[in-house]
């Protein structure tokens, strides 16, 4: 299908399109629904466009496709609402879905496990009591909790790309909204006059028809006196007739002449002067009304963006994931010594013998490994006995030391001056290993200097085994002095 | 005869009287007229004024909102432009993912 679709000419393409998206990662584009989708990019936009892959090309086809039933005048609105929808519901949005799915149903084992497991704890524990070998139901157990570790591996990866997902997501739709509340800042901005402006010109208006009634009236009035100056024209003529003058006569009255043609030319200049003035009244109307009506549009579009902006990314919540704590114990390796059968006398001696074997075991033990109480007291002792500028140094040594074997190693210097100086401790301050490393990393974060968990974990063996040594110095160093002492 | 002609004489005498009292009452009307006429121009000329200045205001805020109508579709255009761009971006890298 999507090589016959390439083979189509392209007058029919966007019809092979339309048939086959469905079944395509990637749509084929065709020539012509290339230059269509150009006419809808601005034009700062068509060098990167003309750039693109056709992977790129028919994916901005097939998003920009909707923006043919909107007006020239709303693609703003149109591309501030149908693209993000596009990329974000027809993209990460499912896959963030799809992702969030595959984790439900992980959770979902992994409680049927914990059950499992739950049930299979109480039988074996039922089989202690009752004295009954449960060797394997352990096994099981074990099984189990191998099982449930592989669940949880397999839920952290999908939780990561669901989490990758929905950051994307988010990014995206924080890059339109930037987009959205600057224009709307530029539209609140500009608006704000805008209506200064058109209440001005409301005002005009008012004034305007003010002007236009007055002077209505007046020019009402002054028709008035002019219909009357006529009147009383006409009674003078009637007089004039009535002591024997002929209408001929009266007509060529010189008088009579002029008043008449006063009379017309004020008419005459009354009605031009009003022409004139409606006209320009019904100009500056028309500009107002024409001002007025361009205003709306913009108006609208201010309260279109807001709207649109409010469309957000659906909420997928996945619990926080917190780090798992490492087991730090050791299996503790036993000689297994066996007694031998024999009398009390015997007995005794293999007694002491075997006494005298674990004393020297526990000699060893000692040696090689603090019983549990004893290491409580040391870290009582030792916990926070380092101070912040032995650490530092410390560490700061140990990667002049290897300065040559790995150079790149020398920008994770601290430098314990300026440590000191923003974290306001003093050099002798004392903590322990896991507050340093708290510090550090704020430090780090604070100073801009890259601190990945890698470097953490290079710090932590540094720092501990310098820990160590500085333990075992003190110790030996102890060690003499009591030995002094009892001498 | 002389009492005829006393008559014609006295008749005459009025009508001559009327007729000017009646031209005296024409060119008052006239002079009412002309006045009128200045009247008029006076009105027409305030009406005018008036009308200069609303149309003075008119056009400057006309002015005014042309600019901001520019200055708004301006806005319009840069805000596309800034979404194409992303959009671009954003199916670009789509792209690659899908390949």
């Amino acid at each position: 299908m999507s090589g016959s679709a390439e083979k189509i000419p392209s007058g029919a393409g966007s019809e092979a399109k339309k048939e086959a998206p469905e079944k395509e990662a990637v749509p084929k584009s065709s020539e012509k629904n290339v230059n269509e989708t150009i006419n809808f990019l601005s034009p700062e936009s068509h060098g990167f466009f003309n750039k693109m892959s056709e992977g790129g090309k028919a994916i901005v086809s097939k998003i920009y496709e909707g923006l043919h039933k909107i007006p020239q005048v709303s693609r703003i609105i149109g591309k501030l609402e149908i693209i993000p929808r596009q990329i974000v519901m027809d993209h990460y949005e499912t896959k963030a879905a799809q992702k969030k799915d595959k984790m439900d149903g992980v959770d979902i084992e992994i409680s049927y496990l914990e059950k499992s497991k739950t049930e299979l704890e109480n039988a074996v524990k039922k089989l202690k009591e009752q004295k009954i070998p449960d060797a394997s139901l352990q096994i099981e157990l074990r099984n189990i909790e191998k099982r449930k570790m592989k669940l949880l591996n397999s839920r952290d990866k999908i939780q990561t790309k669901f989490e990758n997902f929905d950051n994307k997501m988010k990014v995206y739709a924080n890059k339109r909204d930037q987009i959205a509340d600057n224009l709307i800042g530029r539209f609140d901005e500009k608006l704000k006059p805008m209506e200064k402006d058109l209440g001005n010109l409301q005002t005009c208006k008012e004034r305007l028809d003010l002007l236009s009634s007055a002077m209505e009236l007046k020019h009402q009035k002054k028709m008035e006196e002019i219909n009357n100056l006529e009147k009383q024209k006409g009674e003078i003529e009637e007089l004039f007739k009535s002591i024997g003058k002929s209408d001929r006569a009266v007509k060529r009255n010189e008088a009579v002449k002029g008043l008449e043609s006063i009379i017309a030319k004020r008419r005459g200049e009354m009605r031009k002067d009003k022409e004139n003035l409606e006209n320009r009244k019904t100009k500056l109307d028309k500009e107002i009304a024409k001002k007025n009506k361009k205003a709306g549009p913009y108006r609208d579009k201010r309260e279109e963006f807001v709207r649109v902006k409010a469309i957000r990314p659906v909420k997928m919540e996945a619990p926080e994931r917190g780090k798992e704590k490492v087991f730090e114990g050791k299996e503790e390796i036993k000689a297994y010594p066996r007694k031998e059968y024999s009398d009390s006398g015997e007995d005794e001696n293999q007694a002491e013998e075997g006494g005298s074997e674990e004393k020297m075991e526990t000699g060893t033990e000692t040696e090689t490994e603090d019983s549990p109480e004893q290491e409580n007291k040391e870290e009582e002792k030792y916990g926070k006995w380092q101070t912040v500028s032995n650490y530092i140094d410390s560490w700061n040594l140990g990667i002049k030391n290897s300065e040559k074997k790995y150079p790149l190693l020398k920008e994770k210097m601290i430098d314990l001056k300026d440590f000191l100086r923003t974290s306001e401790l003093p050099k002798d301050f004392q903590l322990n290993l896991e507050e340093l490393l708290k510090l550090i990393k704020k430090y780090c974060k604070f100073r801009k200097i890259e601190f990945s968990d890698k470097d953490e974990k290079m710090m932590n063996k540094v720092l501990k085994d310098f820990e160590d040594n500085a333990k075992q110095i003190s110790k030996s160093d102890e060690n003499k002095e009591k030995a002094q002492a009892q001498t | 005869m002389d009492n005829n002609n006393n008559n014609q004489n006295k008749a005459t005498g009025a009508n001559s009287q009327n007729v000017q009292d009646l031209d005296n009452r024409l060119e008052a009307l006239k002079k009412r007229a002309e006045e009128i006429g200045e009247e008029i121009k006076e009105i027409n000329s305030e009406a005018n004024k008036e009308m200069d200045e609303i149309e003075s205001q008119v056009e400057k805020s006309a002015d005014n909102l042309d600019k901001i109508y520019s200055d708004l579709d301006r806005a319009e255009k840069e805000a596309e432009s800034e979404l194409d761009k992303i959009t671009l971006q954003q199916a670009e890298y789509l792209a690659s993912e899908n390949e």
